[in-house]
């Protein structure tokens, strides 16, 4: 069995560990971004059962950090959750915006699309269009796409489904998670110059 | 916090580009089978 191979497995099983509580928290959650980037090309180029395993474990390593961090609660998150569903004509396309309030991270434990055949799937986080994010759990369910849960979300997510069959589709979406309040870098870093610039003046420093 | 639905005409680009992708998908499956079976 090849090096990497074994590693993965590795991996699962620390994941699975963790979501059966005997670890404290999810392993190598400093390399999940790392390892999903340089995954996803891999990814939707190439299927095989090894591939599929990378993204179950992408899926379990993303679920860990979501109840991690949802195990670690702060003061003012808000759980959200919310349904809702679309008929679409042969032809249509429609297209489902999760609205993130500014000032707030939007943390998504679970995301799923209703499944149909001839029907083209696409999910786009923080502007940014994700092909594999599109792609990746579509094997999951039989009725259900459920997407890798995208760690954070900024600004609106936006879910697409194409409807090139030649039957009208009922396509029903649901989401969980919960709201984080965040501030941004620049924000932070504006605040503590200033905070710099009050302290020097008060101790008589030229700066 | 809700969900947005909008429904509207594809674009025929949009229509090719899914076409497009179902095939090169079926294509894709249809190779899987083939291979496992062997």
């Amino acid at each position: 069995m090849a090096e990497e191979q074994i590693t993965v497995q590795n991996r699962i099983s620390d994941i699975e560990e963790f979501l059966n509580g005997n670890n404290a928290q999810p392993p190598s959650v400093n390399v999940i971004q790392t390892n999903a980037t340089q995954l996803a090309p891999a990814i939707t180029s190439v299927s095989s059962p090894f591939l599929d395993e990378l993204k179950k474990m992408n899926y379990y390593q993303n679920l860990a950090r979501i109840r991690w961090e949802k195990d670690n609660a702060v003061a003012g998150d808000i759980n959200v959750h919310d349904w809702n569903e679309a008929e679409v004509p042969p032809g249509f396309l429609v297209t489902f915006t999760f609205q993130i309030p500014e000032g707030w991270v939007l943390h998504i434990s679970e995301c799923s699309i209703v499944f149909a055949t001839d029907t083209t799937y696409k999910f786009i986080r923080d502007g940014i269009y994700e092909p594999t994010m599109s792609e990746f759990f579509m094997d999951y369910a039989d009725h259900y796409k459920i997407f890798s849960p995208p760690l954070r979300a900024y600004k609106d997510c936006i879910i697409t489904a194409t409807n090139v069959s030649d039957e009208t589709n009922v396509y029903s979406v649901f989401f969980s998670g919960f709201l984080r309040r965040y501030r941004r870098t620049t924000e932070i870093m504006s605040e503590e110059t200033t905070l710099i610039e009050k302290s020097t003046k008060s101790k008589g420093m030229v700066i | 916090m809700t969900i947005k639905v909008k429904v509207e005409k594809a674009t025929q680009k949009q229509i090719q580009e899914a076409e497009k992708k179902l095939k090169n998908k079926q294509g894709k499956n249809g190779r899987r089978t083939n291979n496992s079976s062997e």
